[in-house]
């Protein structure tokens, strides 16, 4: 009676390769008695120790001896050898190569599409120096409820002398008015501290950049254009340095043009404008720029924000005479720095998207190899006969494996050779896009990286696809000759192996399924997020009023009360309207607000934005008006000292009592304002939000950079030209921008999400497809194999279905346990979809049991039809005939 | 080399060509029985060793391969020995070696 060890050894010696005949693996056996006799004597402890040597040593040996016998079939020339009789093969089966070669394409395209996008985003560092120590400058205030706010001037010009920092700029983007080139245009430009340029290590492509005199108050006006935008609009020609340009009216003169990869913070900015600054000048507040900074060498980020911090806590010291601080409310904003490095300020959310987009890609790569892998593995069998005359007359195992090697390199290869082109033509499509806004899109290319990440991909499924059939022993010759097609344990082994690649592929389809069933969900409830206001057929665009034409706010709204009544009168327009800020653009200005009679210090001071509309702004966006009532006319040219506020504000700030007649101002500033109407809230920055953002609306329209909003019958397109004008007729130097659509400006706000939606969905798609191919390539496979059989089966009085029955058990294992393993693993991968959910748990098991049932029906349903052949096998026919698949 | 040293006195099964291993090396040399065995297998592929019936007198157990050493195994085995001796011969000249007991 043999012991447990022993049992273990034997088992471990069906493992050998089949080299090993089984003589030497009794000669091995033997051996390994003789010494567990010998090892028993000298103590549990020294044969338990005699164990695990000899089963970790077997184990390897077998490992070693596998390896070596796959990577020793010849190598190159084995393989080039049977190439032709490898494509005469693969033509002789168009469908099955077309199938592979375009799965293949398309799972090594959209790998390597997703992953040129990546590399260049998420994983190459910045273009610039030392890009390491560079960080983004940013606050947070928890103490007035704000998560980011930027920079003050005062705090710059500290910064700028601590030693941890070792440069610093400051910068905003923002639009003016070009004109003196052609018509005028309104365009985003950056403005800035000439200290970037050290920063990012500019070097112009003609010209120069600027000089520390000219980021000086008084300092003639300068301008430093794009690459595109010299190409643009000045055609490339190379004397543009020194001829002026007119930005709001001024006239600034041309110092040089930027080289063709620098684009920052984005490829949209136009032009760049030095920042003008008079050094005396320090406030710690006016959280207005961005901040950008070269940390000192070996400076962590940790120590550099460490310092900020305590050069905050000394603000009262440095900044004592500034009214903020006398009066508390720097204190009560608990401001602290959020120094992150910069290439996660400038790629954000975006990499996370890029991840789950790798992801799911890689997903269905893993299931087009596996459906392949089946169907290479039914083929490998079907040629068993063949391959066992071939070994019977001499071919060594390496000729063997190079036949199976060859068809794998070819499939893999032309896969991956299409799949590489198709890859650069979405990748060129995708940044081609003008209205495209992903971060470092200009550096997106299919470079170097992506093509070598799709040789070694195409490589690995090569290799996969080849080794897949010799994961089974290979059985004697004689054998497989006798028996005239299989033998029986190997063919055992073989609908395991295959039975095992069904449940892979069902169950990543299945991960698959979920996601894109959680995502969709997520995605329908936010596109029916109600926004506060009504976007259909409305117009929005934006004037600029340059400041050395229209001086004051007077000017303004003078041009402004023009304007709207022009538009008014336009055919198909039924309102019009302007307003400071427009929703779903960000909330603007937000500060601190007082309310009369409860004191600086009464309790949490909350932060509104404070914008200003014209009459008829909340008619005109179909906001409602709950309480009170809306602006009057004479308030606006009066500058009333009166407010109303929206919903979220009155919650906010007056949850017990009747916000109306409450007297309210931004703190220290504006001069008490009376509320007079409650409006409903509207989305400020997304559509996620769950609170309102806390808006105070002040009638006038004293404005120089307003938001229009024209409500127009049918397409508010169609109406564009007449706007663009009207607007010229009453002053040629004033240009539009960004005109468009609303629900242009609510589908922007949504259009990550729905993109990543899309892109999941689309791959659970391939997915699923490829999986029912999987299934039923299987299932009709098996009733080829059994047909003889069924024949037998319907001549002794089985019923059709009786026989599809038996056919579909097979495989229904698999398919419940792929389904039960995908569910485990998307349930477990839920929570990762968590950032781009809305109002949909990731554990609601509606989602798995919706792909379930999905998978279930679909799969089944597959299985069923090819099973259904089995019912067509007539008994006589199969009886007669030893049938070869 | 172990091994064409232990087939040296004639044809023997595995397991006394391990325990002859073992001796020889003082225990330092202990190969499991998967390592041993493709040893064997190598040099048999390599032709330095060839598997053999049992000889006359060991009934032993029909289950077990013998293995002896080829007129190739022979050379190769001479060949090394002399290299051996060659750098033996060499380190003396040095004084760097005198010999097991220096």
């Amino acid at each position: 009676m043999s012991s447990a060890a022993e049992r273990v050894f034997r088992t471990l010696l069906r493992l050998l390769p089949a080299a090993y005949t089984p003589r030497d693996a009794e000669s091995m056996f033997d051996i390994f008695q003789r010494r567990a006799v010998r090892a028993r004597r000298l103590g549990a402890v020294r044969y338990g120790g005699f164990l695990f040597k000899e089963c970790i040593g077997l184990l390897l040996m077998v490992l070693r001896e596998r390896v070596r016998r796959v990577f020793s079939f010849g190598g190159v020339p084995e393989v080039i050898a049977d190439l032709p009789y490898a494509i005469r093969r693969l033509r002789a089966t168009p469908v099955f190569t077309f199938a592979a070669v375009g799965t293949l394409a398309i799972a090594i395209g959209a790998n390597t599409a997703v992953f040129a996008v990546l590399h260049r985003v998420v994983l190459s560092p910045l273009p610039y120096p030392a890009p390491d120590r560079l960080v983004a400058i940013d606050h947070d205030a928890p103490g007035i409820g704000r998560a980011s706010i930027g920079l003050s001037l005062g705090l710059y010009w500290e910064y700028a002398a601590l030693p941890s920092v070792e440069a610093i700029a400051l910068y905003y983007t923002g639009q003016q008015t070009v004109s003196g080139v052609g018509e005028a245009e309104r365009l985003p430009f950056l403005h800035t501290t000439p200290s970037l340029g050290g920063i990012l290590g500019v070097r112009p492509l003609l010209g120069r950049w600027f000089t520390d005199a000219e980021g000086v108050t008084g300092a003639a006006p300068v301008v430093f254009l794009s690459h595109d935008y010299w190409q643009h609009r000045f055609g490339g020609k190379p004397d543009v340095v020194g001829t002026t340009v007119r930005l709001n009216g001024v006239a600034h003169e041309v110092v040089g043009v930027a080289a063709p990869g620098f684009a920052f913070p984005d490829r949209r900015v136009r032009f760049i404008v030095p920042l003008r600054l008079t050094p005396a000048v320090r406030r710690v507040s006016g959280f207005n720029y961005q901040g950008v900074a070269r940390l000192a060498p070996a400076t962590t980020i940790e120590e550099g924000r460490r310092r900020q911090d305590e050069l905050i806590a000394d603000v009262p010291h440095r900044f004592a005479a500034d009214a903020e601080v006398t009066d508390g409310t720097f204190a009560q904003t608990r401001l602290r720095s959020t120094m992150v490095p910069l290439a996660d300020r400038v790629v954000g959310e975006t990499a996370r998207m890029m991840w789950l987009l790798f992801g799911a890609v890689a997903v269905v790569l893993l299931v087009a190899v596996a459906n392949l892998g089946n169907l290479t593995l039914v083929r490998a069998e079907a040629r068993q006969v063949e391959m066992a005359v071939r070994r019977a007359l001499g071919a060594g195992r390496r000729a063997i494996v190079g036949t199976v090697v060859s068809e794998a390199c070819i499939l893999a290869g032309l896969g991956g050779a299409v799949g590489t082109a198709f890859a650069v033509a979405a990748v060129n499509r995708f940044v081609a896009d003008p209205l495209l806004v992903w971060p470092r899109a200009h550096e997106i290319a299919v470079g170097p990286a992506a093509m070598l990440f799709a040789i070694g991909l195409s490589t690995a499924v090569a290799a996969s696809l080849g080794l897949v059939p010799l994961i089974r022993p290979a059985d004697r010759p004689e054998a497989l000759l006798h028996g005239g097609g299989r033998t029986h344990s190997a063919g055992r082994r073989a609908a395991v192996s295959r039975q095992i690649l069904i449940a892979m592929q069902i169950g990543l389809a299945v991960v698959l399924l979920a996601a894109a069933m959680l995502l969709t969900r997520s995605a329908d409830r936010l596109q029916r997020v109600n926004p506060g206001f009504d976007a259909d057929a409305r117009l929005v665009f934006e004037v600029g009023l340059p400041r050395s034409v229209y001086r004051t706010a007077n000017q303004a709204a003078q041009f402004n009360d023009r304007l709207l009544n022009a538009l008014e009168q336009l055919p198909g327009v039924s309102g019009a309207a302007l307003t400071s800020n427009l929703p779903l653009e960000g909330r603007g200005q937000v500060n601190a607000v007082e309310v009369e009679g409860r004191g600086a210090s009464a309790g949490d001071q909350r932060a509104a934005s404070l914008w200003q509309v014209s009459i008829g702004y909340f008619k005109t966006m179909a906001i409602p008006v709950l309480r009170g009532r809306d602006f009057e006319p004479r308030e606006a040219t009066e500058n009333a000292e009166v407010a109303v506020v929206d919903r979220a504000f009155a919650d906010a700030l007056f949850p017990d009592e009747d916000p109306l007649g409450q007297k309210i101002r931004q703190t220290g500033q504006t001069p008490w304002l009376t509320i007079v109407g409650v409006v409903g809230s509207t989305a400020t920055e997304s559509l996620r939000e769950r609170e309102g953002a806390r808006v105070i609306y002040m009638p006038g329209t004293g404005i120089h950079q307003p938001s229009l909003i024209l409500k127009t019958h049918g397409d508010p397109l169609a109406r564009l030209s007449d706007v663009q004008r009207l607007v010229a007729a009453q002053d040629p130097s004033v240009a539009i921008s960004r005109p468009e659509p609303l629900v242009a400006v609510v589908d922007r706000s949504i259009a990550e999400t729905r993109m990543v939606t899309a892109a999941v969905v689309a791959a659970a798609a391939a997915a699923l497809l490829l999986g029912l191919i999987g299934v039923y390539g299987v299932v009709a496979y098996v009733v080829a194999q059994r047909t003889s059989e069924i024949g037998i089966r319907l001549a002794l009085g089985a019923t059709r279905l009786d026989v599809t029955r038996l056919v579909v058990r097979q495989t229904a294992v698999a398919l419940l346990l792929g389904i039960g393993m995908g569910i485990v693993v998307s349930f477990a991968a839920a929570r990762w979809l968590q950032s781009w959910l809305f109002d949909v748990s990731p554990t609601d098991p509606v989602n798995f049991v919706g792909a379930s049932l999905v998978m279930l029906t679909t799969a089944g349903w597959a299985c069923w039809r090819a099973a259904r052949r089995a019912a067509v096998v007539d008994p006589l026919q199969a009886m007669r005939g030893s049938t070869s698949p | 080399m172990y091994i064409l040293l232990a087939l040296g006195n004639g044809p023997a099964h595995g397991y006394a060509i391990g325990k002859e291993i073992d001796e020889r090396s003082a225990g330092r040399l202990d190969p499991s029985t998967g390592a041993l065995y493709q040893a064997l297998k190598r040099l048999t592929d390599d032709g330095l060793v060839r598997a053999v019936p049992a000889p006359a007198g060991e009934a032993g157990d029909a289950r077990r391969n013998y293995f002896a050493i080829t007129p190739a195994g022979r050379r190769e085995l001479a060949a090394e020995m002399a290299r051996m001796d060659g750098l033996v011969s060499l380190a003396r000249r040095r004084k760097l070696y005198g010999g097991p007991h220096s």
